[in-house]
């Protein structure tokens, strides 16, 4: 193997994240109970399935080569999703929830489309400006906090691991939204938000409504 | 507090939720959070000044001496061995602090095989002959330094800095082709004899995905390095890395400036005119087979719209300098479909109109291209290009050379 097996400080983070999605897998998968061995047995053969070399490099490398910058709001939704599980925790409420996915899936749009939407825009710039970026992921993150929502934890965090230089990229946007984390913001608002109400609407629809007498058509 | 009221926060069993924040701790952190950024700001408020100090007024390819000799001097050479490798492109070339000559290009069996890797060869200064190549780095050195997957390496460039590092920009692919490069760096402390660890370089929102490199950089009185980079996927357009080398051949801190509405255009190259002014000169993807020129009054920070000139473009790299007249000189393919010739042209008027001068290379059903230009301190004019994709050839000239004979061809080879 020619590189090193274990993460380094720039990779620590993905690493983690790789780590959560791979045991996240295995939970839905194996469909073992909840318990303390099944838990543990778990964790352990998520980190051996990352370190399974592949073509001289653990499978974790490859991941990484491909997904370098997971977003911390990601890791902290992978986080609350074992939370019940591993912690014993519910660590969000159906509105932290709401927050996480509506908030990936504006900022996702805006930042990954808008090259083709609205080509001299450069929105991505503004996230080397360390104090804008900043700035501007706390005022978002004191808006969360202030309503009591849970992801507001999650963009201060973003905000902490920004400052520290936790990822490889020095860009502000990185450590808020990913790719990963836009499309599963996609996905999870149309199922949420969306789909319900389409259904909603189409309920409402002509064949729906009352005749004068109050009778149905 | 009150544990059965949902606002507020309980220490739950599994399966329940923890509720809202509590108020004070929402105070606490949102206190937190302003101390943190008002500490950051004031930090980092030197490094975050928005356009750079004016251009250094002696640019590494604008040197002031003049040539050596007012008489007409030219000569071409190899700077790739013949054979040394089946496939040899994509070359840049550098004039170090020491006066000698540094190119590097990629050669292996073809271009994006597995076994390609970087090159680099010399040229002492005053010398006629470039040493023997010297493999700098290939796919698996690059993936060992970088710590992931690398399929492919390819388009380097090379310059030296303000203090004498040679820095060293190369693009890897870790899957597909070329359009999802990353960009990587590292930099040399011995004028490019030994050099450093690779860094990888986060220059694009989705997964740091498609970013290009040909051409060498500008520069700037407060330390910072304009670097022509571009991007591919989906859309094309050029890109600006501005970068601060450190203390010790390190990157300090570095962003990019993306130039979307340039869409098609490619492989920017830069010329500083003097001043806050910088002429762009783009490659062409748009269909329209023109070289295309922008125009920038603030140090490369905002640009003018890119508009077609009078020369053709096959959709190709170009590379070009400024004389020290003034007139800026042009290394390109003057063809709209094919890169069967490698010409040189001159601009009196700082890009607006060309003139066609030379002919270096030119043969039916073979390729000449990927050209890149630079001055040496004692006024010559250094070109390295691709020759029918197999080796990499050097021409220099002086002025009075180029300005003999206006629509002549130049195809000699030792």
């Amino acid at each position: 193997m020619n590189t090193s097996l274990l993460p380094s400080s720039a990779s620590l983070l993905a690493f983690a994240t790789l780590w959560l999605i791979v045991l996240n897998l295995l939970v839905r998968f194996s469909r073992l109970p909840t318990g303390l061995r099944n838990n543990a047995l778990l964790a352990v053969a998520a980190v051996l399935l990352l370190l399974v070399p592949v073509g001289g490099l653990p499978v974790w490398r490859w991941l990484f080569s491909l997904y370098p910058n997971p977003c911390l709001p990601m890791l902290g939704v992978l986080v609350a999703q074992h939370g019940p599980r591993f912690l014993g925790l519910r660590l969000f409420a159906e509105t932290d929830w709401n927050a996480t996915w509506r908030f990936g899936a504006v900022v996702g749009t805006v930042v990954f489309l808008h090259p083709v939407l609205l080509g001299g825009v450069d929105f991505y710039y503004w996230g080397w400006n360390v104090n804008l970026a900043a700035w501007l992921i706390a005022a978002v993150a004191i808006t969360f906090l202030a309503l009591g929502n849970h992801f507001g934890l999650l963009l201060a965090g973003s905000l902490v691991v920004f400052l520290m230089g936790g990822l490889e990229s020095k860009n502000g946007w990185d450590y808020v939204i990913d790719p990963i984390f836009w499309i599963a913001s996609l996905v999870s608002v149309t199922r949420r938000d969306l789909f319900p109400a389409m259904v909603k609407a189409v309920r409402r629809g002509p064949s729906a409504q009352p005749h004068a007498d109050g009778s149905l058509r | 507090m009150n544990p059965s009221t949902p606002e507020t926060p309980t220490h739950v069993s599994a399966g329940r939720c923890s509720g809202r924040l509590a108020p004070r701790h929402r105070l606490a952190l949102i206190v937190g959070l302003v101390a943190v950024c008002t500490f950051m700001s004031l930090s980092a408020a030197r490094r975050d000044s928005e356009a750079p100090t004016e251009l250094e007024r002696i640019a590494r390819t604008n040197s002031a001496t003049p040539p050596r000799d007012s008489l007409p001097f030219f000569e071409q050479s190899w700077v790739s061995p013949s054979g040394h490798t089946p496939s040899a492109h994509c070359s840049t070339i550098a004039t170090l602090p020491s006066g000698d000559l540094l190119a590097l290009w990629y050669g292996g069996t073809r271009e994006g095989a597995a076994d390609v890797a970087l090159y680099t060869s010399r040229l002492p200064k005053g010398g006629t002959v470039w040493s023997s190549p010297v493999e700098v780095i290939d796919r698996e050195a690059a993936e060992q330094e970088l710590d992931r997957r690398i399929k492919k390496v390819g388009n380097t460039v090379i310059f030296p800095d303000e203090v004498g590092n040679l820095w060293m920009v190369f693009s890897t692919v870790s899957v597909g082709g070329w359009s999802g490069s990353a960009l990587n760096i590292k930099s040399s402390r011995d004028e490019g004899r030994t050099w450093g660890e690779s860094q990888r370089l986060t220059l694009n929102h989705f997964l740091n995905l498609s970013s290009l490199v040909r051409n060498k950089p500008i520069y700037a009185e407060d330390g910072r390095v304009g670097l022509p980079v571009y991007h591919e996927m989906a859309t094309k357009f050029p890109q600006i890395l501005w970068f601060r080398p450190g203390p010790g051949g390190t990157v300090e801190d570095y962003k990019v400036r993306s130039l979307s509405s340039a869409s098609g255009l490619i492989q920017p190259s830069l010329v500083s005119l003097g001043g806050d002014r910088v002429l762009m000169i783009l490659r062409d993807g748009t269909g329209q087979h023109a070289v295309h020129t922008a125009l920038s009054e603030d140090n490369g920070w905002t640009w003018t719209e890119a508009r077609a000139g009078n020369l053709p473009n096959p959709n190709a790299a170009m590379d070009a300098v400024r004389l020290d007249d003034g007139r800026i000189l042009l290394v390109y393919n003057h063809s709209t479909d094919v890169r069967e010739n490698l010409s040189l042209a001159i601009s009196a008027d700082e890009g607006q109109t060309w003139e066609h001068r030379v002919v270096l290379e030119e043969e039916a059903d073979r390729e000449f291209s990927y050209p890149q230009v630079t001055k040496a301190e004692d006024g010559l004019i250094h070109i390295t290009y691709t020759w029918r994709r197999e080796r990499i050839r050097h021409v220099a000239f002086n002025t009075a050379w180029l300005d003999r004979e206006p629509g002549r061809r130049i195809a000699a080879h030792p």
